[in-house]
């Protein structure tokens, strides 16, 4: 039965609110790629350079945002972007693109399922939870876990959308939290011992061109509001909710992102000289020794904020674990999606179109994207699961971005 | 503090309220949005879309 909003037709039901798209947009936005991001960000545009980096990135987003809330807005229909192609462009545009849409997320998703799987054995293995040591866990058990913990998404994004939003809701909170207190602890701590602000002398030690560099890599870290478009025939009053959780999560996690980086550079401590010692004895400046461990960086910056060693490293497992997961939710939700827009249209088979009476969503395109997921993350090497995910989503974001202008 | 702080904390400053400026304002720009006519037929041709392939 076709359920009415704002004179809007979805068979699928309104269930999500404001709340749960924007935590879905910030659970993909905030994945594991800020914390390797930050760290390599030092490394080459130096302590201001990586706050101006997540500000001016930003900036850029809130505009590409603004630009997405416009079109989602007009066509506030699951499928996103491919909608978008295929009255902007006709069938065949939106033929790749729906399909590019799909592929990504799933592989995506698979990506999610073997980062989560892997964090959560080495989690268990150093509680001596598992028979195996941190490094020793063989690949048929990661393997299985990302199955396994794909089945438990699937079967979530199958009771339907409401209970998806509130999981994802839940993940996200807990990691954005675990950000905001990170952020938090810095400031606090720069303001009780204002002599951790010479760590940003010098404040571009690589000179200005860098910056351009470091917003590169680390926009990737802005990408995933996208998601929040495929929520179309799912959230109440779509036409306000879609642009204002896509650009409440870009100032979020702008917010949040320029607050973390501030709290890694001021968490190192310098001796009198300015300087900071590595293990071997050398002695570096604040910016220098945390772009010295590079995608760690960050880690160990935090780590200094939290003087116990075992709790610091078991928050920034759980706020891995917990970006993972949201990210999962998301992508199995998006890709869904997708393939259901597609099915829709009759650019898939129509059976990808087919709604659960009971629950009110896609079963067989979730089954069917679930089962890419796992085919995936099972018989993959994870090698290529990346290349796959990198190609896949630059060349999604690529199309997006030319559709877009 | 150095010219490239200076300059780096003024364009950060500048960043940040740029886009609170754009929240702030977006409440309007959403209504504005939302309630765009020329948008909603759009969402009509899609309807049209699925319904005919």
């Amino acid at each position: 039965m076709a359920s009415m909003n704002d004179n809007i037709s979805s068979e699928l039901s309104r269930d999500l609110n404001l709340f749960h798209i924007t935590m879905m947009g910030l659970g993909m936005m905030i994945g594991a790629g800020v914390f390797i991001g930050i760290g390599n960000a030092i490394n080459y545009a130096g302590s201001g350079g990586v706050i101006l980096t997540f500000a001016f990135n930003g900036l850029v987003a809130m505009f590409t945002a603004m630009s997405y809330a416009e079109l989602s807005s007009a066509i506030p229909r699951a499928g996103g972007a491919y909608n978008f192609a295929r009255i902007g462009f006709g069938r065949g545009t939106a033929f790749c693109g729906g399909w590019m849409e799909w592929f990504a997320s799933s592989i995506a998703g698979s990506l999610y399922a073997i980062t989560l799987s892997i964090y959560t054995l080495r989690c268990l293995s150093q509680w001596d939870l598992l028979p195996w040591g941190p490094n020793e866990i063989p690949v048929i058990a990661e393997r299985l876990m990302a199955a396994i913990v794909a089945c438990i998404f699937i079967l979530i994004n199958y009771r339907g959308a409401s209970e998806t939003g509130k999981i994802g809701a839940l993940f996200t909170l807990g990691q954005t939290l675990f950000l905001v207190a990170v952020g938090g602890v810095g400031i606090i701590v720069a303001i009780k011992d204002p002599s951790r602000f010479n760590n940003f002398d010098p404040f571009m030690p690589h000179g200005w061109e860098k910056l351009l560099v470091t917003m590169g890599f680390t926009y990737v870290a802005f990408e995933g509001f996208e998601v929040i478009a495929q929520a179309g025939d799912e959230v109440v009053d779509p036409r306000k909710n879609l642009p204002k959780a896509m650009l409440y999560s870009v100032v979020i996690v702008t917010m949040t992102y320029v607050a973390v980086s501030f709290a890694a550079i001021v968490a190192v401590k310098a001796g009198p000289d300015g300087l900071v010692a590595l293990e071997n004895g050398t002695r570096l400046a604040p910016w220098e020794w945390i772009g010295h461990y590079g995608p760690k960086g960050f880690g160990e910056a935090v780590s200094r904020l939290i003087p116990n060693s075992v709790i610091s490293n078991l928050l920034l497992t759980l706020a891995v674990i917990f970006a993972a997961t949201s990210a999962l939710n998301a992508t199995i939700y998006s890709a869904t999606r997708a393939s259901y827009a597609l099915g829709r249209d009759r650019m898939l088979p129509t059976f990808f179109a087919k709604i659960s009476p009971k629950r009110k969503t896609p079963y067989i395109a979730l089954f069917l994207t679930g089962s890419l997921v796992i085919l995936m993350a099972t018989c993959l090497p994870v090698t290529q699961v990346c290349f796959l995910c990198k190609y896949n989503v630059f060349v999604f974001i690529f199309h997006g971005k030319c559709l877009r202008y | 503090m150095d010219l490239d702080m200076t300059i780096g904390l003024l364009l950060l400053i500048v960043s940040l309220s740029i886009i609170t400026i754009l929240v702030y304002w977006s409440k309007k720009t959403i209504d504005k949005i939302a309630n765009n006519t020329d948008n909603r037929s759009l969402n009509k041709k899609q309807e049209e879309i699925s319904e005919n392939g």
